[in-house]
This record gives C-alpha cells, sequence and structure tokens, in this order.
C-alpha cells in the first residue's frame, strides 16, 4: 500500500478564498478536496495518508520558509509518494505546486509529480528537476487532471524507468546520457531531408535561452555618483577567509577597501579555478581597477568609491546562482546611494 | 571512382607470419618493428587488445584503421609517399579492427579505453581488435619531432598492415564515386570541421598542416584513402581521430543514400581558425562553396571543444542565410548532474542540434586485470587498474563529433 500525502491550496482545502490565502502550511490527516478523488482513483493501491495545505499568498511571500515548514511536515509522514494540485492555470498555486514537488524529489528524495497547465509559471521547477504533468487550465477539467497525476506518480514510486515521451510528463532540465536508437549520422540526415523539404523536425538539443539585459540608461553625471566595484574573477584577501570555490561558486562576498589606495599583491589574491592567475597575482589591480578608481575619486571625476568590493568566481557558476548574487550585490549598493557599478569579469 | 575491398577482421595474432586467412590477422613482430626505427623513438611494444578482454589501455594518442593500395599509389598521401590526389584506383580496407597509437606526449590529455564493462559500452573502439603499439621516447628527444616519428611510423604500420589484407579475398566491395550522378533529389552536403591550431592540435591534409587553409572541398575516396590524418591530441572524446576521418559516418551514411532520398553534393574540409576573424572568414568561404555547389541543405560537424563550437554555429549561421539548410552534431556540456545548460551558446540559425551526448556525465568502471599503456593515471587518483568515476570526456571517441560513438542525451 502506497503512502500517498497530496498537496493543495487553502482553496481546494475548502477552507476559503483570497482571505485565507496567508495561511501558513498545516497537515490535515486523509484526503482533503480533490484528494478524495484521489483516494478512489488509487483503488486499493494506496491510501492517501494526509494532506498538505498552504495559502496561495503565503507561499508566494516567502517560498523558502514555506518549502522549509512543508519539508518538516512531509518527513514526518513517512509518504511514499507526494502528488500537488492539480493548480490549472492559478500562477501562485502553480509555484507552490512545483515548488513542493522538486522539494520532495530533491531534498527528501520522495517520488512527488506535480499537476498544472503547461502555460503556467510553475512549470519552471521542471527545468529544476520536478516532475510535472500538464493538465487543463480550469478546474473544471478536474475529472481528467488526475488519472495522469496518479499514474505518473505511481509509476515514478515503483522505481520504473521514465521519459517525457512516453509518461507524458513535461521535460525535466536533466540530460542523460542513453544509447541512441539510431546512429546520428542517419538521425543527422533525416533532420535535414525534413528541413529542407519544410518538414516539421525536433531539435535534439534545447536552444538556449538567453536573457537579454537592456543597458541602464547612462548616469547623468558621473562626477556626483559613488561608484562600486564588483567582480567575477575571485579576488579575495589573502587565505580566502569566506573560502569562495574555485569554480561553481555557491555564495559570494564583499570585503572594505576602505583606505587602500589599491590591492597589493600578497594581501590580495584570486581563487579563480577557469584561468592561470600569476599575473593576476603580481598584480590583482588587474582583475579589480582600485588603483585606478582612487586616482579617479581623488581627482574628482567621480564623487566617491564606494566602501566593499564584491567578489566571487564565475568559473562554471550557474547562471541561476549569479542571477541570485546580482539580485543581493544590486539590492545592498542601492540601498547605499550608488549609482553605478564596474563589473570585471575574467 | 574508388573501389574498396573489405576484409573483416575477426581475431588478430602477433607471429611469424604475416597473414589474413578467415578473419584470422596475424601480423610478424619484426617487420613492424623494424618500421618504427627513428633517433627520437626508444622502443616499440606491441600488444593486442580483443573486444570482451579485461583490458584497459591508456595513453592513447590515435586510432588508425589499416588499408592499403591494391595497385599503383599509396595511402595516406604526403607521409608515405608524393602527396598527389587519391580516391582512385583500388584500396584494401581492414574492418573490425584498429592500430592504437599509445605513449607519453606531454601536450596530450589522457584518453581511456575499457575493452568490458560499462567503458567499452560507449566507446566505438572497444568494439575493434586492437593492435596496440606503445612508443617510448629516447630521453630528451624534441616532443614536436618525436610525435612526429611516431605518427609517422604508425601509419607506415597501418599501410604494413593493410597490405597483408591484398592477397586476400575480400568479404565485401564497394564503388565510391567521386560525385553524386544523382538528379531531382535534394542535394545534401558535409561541411567537415577540422581542427587545426598547430602542433599537438593539428590535422593533415595530404602531409600539411591545415592551419592555414580556407575551406576546400574534398572527395570521400580521398578521405577513405587517408588524406586526412590527426595530429590533435586534445580532447580524447571530442577530437577527430585518423580513425574517425577513414570511417567518418556522416560521409558513409551520405554515400549509402546517394540516389535514393539525397544527392550527396559534397564535402567541404573546414579548419577552425583560432581568431573570430579567422572563424567568420572560414564559416563565410565555406557557405559560399555551399552555395556555389548547388547545396540545399548540409550537415556540419566540429572537432574539440568550446571555441569549435563557435565554427558550428557560424557556419550554420552563414549556410542557413544563403539558403542552405544546416543541422549541427553536437556535444553537450550538461554538468556532471546533466542541470546545467548544455550548450555554451548558439545563434538563432543554428536551430537543428542532434546530441552525441553530455561531455560530463560521470561513468563507473570497474577494476580490470591488465592495464596497457602506463603504470599511472592523471585522470583520477588510485592505482591505474583499480575502480574509476571518471566524465564521459576521457573515452576515447565516446563523444565523437563525427558521431561513431553510440551515446546521445536526452532530458528525463
Amino acid at each position: 500500500m502506497l503512502r500517498v500525502v497530496h498537496y493543495v491550496n487553502q482553496f481546494f482545502a475548502g477552507l476559503g478564498g483570497e482571505e485565507k490565502a496567508d495561511l501558513k502550511p498545516e497537515v490535515r490527516s486523509g484526503p482533503v478536496g480533490p484528494g478524495r478523488l484521489l483516494q478512489s482513483l488509487l483503488q486499493g493501491k494506496g491510501e492517501v495518508v494526509a494532506t498538505l495545505i498552504c495559502g496561495d499568498t503565503y507561499f508566494a511571500e516567502q517560498p523558502e520558509e514555506a518549502c522549509r515548514r512543508l519539508a518538516d511536515l512531509l518527513f514526518t509522514l513517512k509518504a511514499d509518494l507526494m502528488l500537488a494540485g492539480p493548480a490549472f492555470a492559478s500562477g501562485r498555486y502553480g509555484l507552490a505546486c512545483g515548488e513542493v514537488a522538486r522539494m520532495a524529489l530533491n531534498e527528501l528524495t520522495i517520488p512527488a509529480v506535480a499537476a498544472m497547465h503547461h502555460e503556467n509559471p510553475g512549470v519552471q521547477a521542471a527545468a529544476a528537476g520536478a516532475y510535472i504533468v500538464p493538465c487543463g487550465s480550469s478546474a473544471a477539467s478536474m475529472k481528467e487532471a488526475l488519472p495522469p497525476l496518479l499514474a505518473l506518480g505511481i509509476k515514478l514510486a515503483s522505481g520504473s524507468a521514465l521519459s517525457p515521451n512516453v509518461d507524458g510528463y513535461l521535460p525535466r532540465g536533466i540530460r542523460k546520457n542513453v544509447t541512441a536508437d539510431l546512429p546520428a549520422a542517419v538521425r543527422a540526415v533525416n533532420m535535414v531531408l525534413a528541413k529542407i523539404a519544410g518538414r516539421p523536425f525536433t531539435s535534439e538539443i534545447p536552444l538556449p535561452q538567453f536573457d537579454r539585459v537592456t543597458p541602464a540608461p547612462p548616469v547623468p553625471d558621473i562626477r556626483q555618483a559613488t561608484v562600486a566595484l564588483v567582480t567575477e574573477s575571485g579576488l579575495v584577501p589573502a587565505g580566502n577567509p569566506d573560502r569562495i570555490e574555485s569554480s561553481r561558486a555557491s555564495h559570494f562576498a564583499r570585503y572594505s577597501i576602505g583606505g587602500l589606495r589599491g590591492f597589493a599583491p600578497g594581501e590580495f589574491e584570486s581563487v579563480h579555478g577557469g584561468y592561470s592567475t600569476d599575473l593576476a597575482n603580481a598584480d590583482p589591480n588587474r582583475l579589480v581597477p582600485l588603483d585606478v578608481a582612487r586616482r579617479l575619486e581623488e581627482a574628482g571625476r567621480i564623487a566617491r568609491l564606494y566602501d566593499y568590493y564584491f567578489t566571487t568566481v564565475g568559473n562554471g557558476t550557474s547562471v541561476q546562482k549569479a542571477q541570485a548574487f546580482a539580485r543581493e550585490i544590486a539590492s545592498e549598493i542601492r540601498r547605499s546611494g550608488v549609482q553605478a557599478a564596474i563589473l570585471t569579469a575574467t | 571512382m574508388l573501389t574498396v575491398r573489405e576484409h573483416i577482421v575477426r581475431d588478430i595474432r602477433i607471429g611469424g607470419e604475416n597473414s589474413l586467412r578467415d578473419g584470422l590477422l596475424t601480423v610478424a613482430a619484426e617487420q613492424i618493428l623494424g618500421l618504427a626505427t627513428h633517433p627520437v623513438i626508444r622502443s616499440l611494444e606491441l600488444h593486442v587488445a580483443r573486444p570482451g578482454e579485461n583490458v584497459r589501455i591508456i595513453r592513447i594518442l590515435d586510432a588508425i584503421q589499416p588499408r592499403a593500395k591494391g595497385g599503383d599509389g599509396v595511402v595516406f598521401p604526403g607521409f608515405l609517399g608524393p602527396a598527389r590526389v587519391a580516391g582512385g584506383g583500388e584500396t584494401h580496407i581492414l574492418t573490425g579492427t584498429a592500430l592504437l597509437t599509445v605513449s607519453v606526449l606531454p601536450r596530450a590529455q589522457e584518453a581511456l579505453i575499457d575493452m568490458a564493462g560499462p567503458g567499452a559500452g560507449i566507446c566505438p573502439l572497444a568494439k575493434e581488435h586492437l593492435l596496440i603499439l606503445e612508443f617510448t621516447p629516447v630521453e630528451g628527444a624534441p616532443w614536436g619531432e618525436y610525435e612526429a616519428a611516431i605518427r609517422l611510423a604508425a601509419l607506415r604500420i597501418a599501410a604494413h598492415v593493410g597490405g597483408i589484407a591484398r592477397s586476400a579475398p575480400p568479404d565485401r566491395s564497394l564503388c565510391v564515386p567521386p560525385t553524386s550522378s544523382a538528379i531531382g533529389l535534394p542535394r545534401v552536403g558535409y561541411i567537415y570541421n577540422i581542427q587545426a591550431q598547430g602542433s599537438f592540435k593539428d590535422t593533415f591534409v595530404y602531409g600539411r598542416s591545415a592551419r592555414d587553409i580556407l575551406p576546400t572541398l574534398i572527395s570521400a575516396g580521398e578521405l577513405l584513402d587517408g588524406a586526412v590524418v590527426s595530429g590533435n591530441y586534445s580532447h580524447p572524446s571530442l577530437k577527430n581521430s585518423t580513425y574517425a576521418h577513414l570511417t567518418n559516418p556522416i560521409i558513409r551514411e551520405l554515400l549509402s543514400r546517394d540516389g535514393d532520398d539525397l544527392a550527396f553534393a559534397g564535402i567541404i574540409l573546414k579548419p577552425e581558425p583560432v581568431t573570430l576573424e579567422g572563424k567568420e572568414l572560414a564559416a563565410e568561404y565555406a557557405a559560399n562553396l555551399a552555395s556555389l555547389l548547388n547545396w540545399q541543405g548540409t550537415i556540419v560537424t566540429k572537432e574539440g571543444g568550446g571555441n569549435a563550437d563557435t565554427d558550428l554555429f557560424l557556419a550554420a549561421e552563414r549556410c542557413e542565410r544563403r539558403g542552405v539548410r544546416a543541422v549541427l552534431l553536437m556535444a553537450e556540456l550538461a554538468g556532471p548532474d546533466g542541470r546545467t545548460p548544455p550548450l555554451l551558446g548558439s545563434l538563432p540559425e543554428a536551430d537543428a542540434l542532434v546530441s552525441v551526448g553530455n561531455y560530463e556525465e560521470p561513468v563507473s568502471v570497474p577494476s580490470v586485470e591488465r592495464v596497457i599503456g602506463g603504470d599511472s593515471l592523471r585522470l583520477a587518483d588510485g592505482p591505474v587498474a583499480g575502480p574509476l568515476t571518471i566524465p564521459t570526456a576521457p573515452i576515447f571517441g565516446a563523444l565523437s563529433p563525427v558521431g561513431i560513438g553510440s551515446l546521445r542525451a536526452r532530458a528525463q
């Protein structure tokens, strides 16, 4: 008998609408709302032992805290399978279902599946490894949405090998090497003939969606501006006090440059793993131009240098991590009245 | 027109005579050793490894499929004889076997072949009966001179072993025309990128470095006769070994379908220059050749990692702009856990990619009884014969850019 735990929001739990959307995570024994239908579909193969509930606003406003609390609750329930939703086209509910399914699988190693409409923003959790089955856009399709959710969940819990094409879930971001059914040459020639004939073809590697960053407008008067120095070059005080990794960095750090006229060799060093650091360590100002920036400050060509510089290692660091670092750094320097930043990369 | 006489090798033995009988290839050691005398080569040791044997081979520099001309002419023109246009007459080719050159070489990235187990399953060379040439340099020999000496010795030995087949009845014969005579079918060509960065990362065309060439036309027969030879010792799984040039599956597929559902409209050999300006010129020039030849579509392959991706994408961009539809073969850099975005970059025209696998996915291989090629590994800690967990990258040919491997990556 599979021990199934079901996740729903306050609305599908029957606790209320928007006015109850700040409900904190809680657990109810047995099935609630659509969980009752899941229970009947299980037909003796399992039991919905508990329902986890969280308000959509609560989840959206503190996703990490909500996830942590839900993980603590889920951990005690000894679930064999976690099912979330269906969230249909509801954005905040979809985000929660995707995150909860990702958390259960990746952090608690509990097989987990969420269901939502394929345009729900919550599908982004698939790229982080969550299993998501697409469904209709409204609760009118509840009866059609539940059987595929349950079927994938049962198959996942059984440990069977899965593939998005056969099992109907959205491709996850995870790429695995497999033995190809046909040689690459045959597939390539088939694809080029399809392309020539104007027939549909599918690239075997998803095409990257790179962000286009719109440059900020120019600083109106740089002589009035406080300027910050930010780098991915791995320049840290000697000894690397915050232990920034030489590749795939998990964090960034900030260090004071108050009173420094430049980075002295021996006192600062690079921990970047992606280039030879000999020339950089001989003169760390080659990585972050503190010496020149200080002279510009003294000459009045900029108003002031910010008292700290920010540093991490960009070598192999994931885009998601880099975006999170950027948000934190930007938020601090904005609060501190910095109008411009010089970003140096290696 | 080239007539290929294919001889299938089913076992291999080092003995006192040279013969090929019922698939058993016997080679006389003395004659082979005699082909490797050179002031910078201290010794050559011969080994045999068969598919399924509990053996690991390391420090592999190149692989070569043996062959010899039936009548006049030479294989590997420019190395073993004057550089004259090849691809005519008769060529005996030994399949089911390959020579491996094995040696220490400072700038070579470490390569590995396991003949049994999970490593063998993904290595195209593990299916071949291997004659392994383990070279040792004279102390203090200049590495460039030594590399050239063992490359030449290995080509001589490949031609010598190929010559053993001359008197044996072939298992199959095949005619390879220099051009297609198909009409009314889609004209599909092949843009064949080769790494040409100079010493230790080079490719030779008719014995000359391809470093400064412009993209050029070449026929399938010339490649089958060994007009293109590898001198590239980086990226064991992402390079085009001489074996890959001699057995290129893209060319075989286009030849076999010529007249059926396509017209094989030619091969453009294209270097991968080291500067962006050079890359743009090479891409533009190749696309222009394709357009002059009225190609409707092309397969594009690469050699190497990182900057070679640029050559692939630029070729696609320039071809598509001229109306030549492009499909690219590509290894992925999706990270050990498969979660990293698999491409370093892209251009909108490069929208049709065939995967040959994720470079970084770890492979665990068990311990082996015997190791050929050395007594230490640089690519992992621990004993050379021990169990290893390594990325797919060092497994020779596993992610071959021209598709001699069997892997692809799939979203799970």
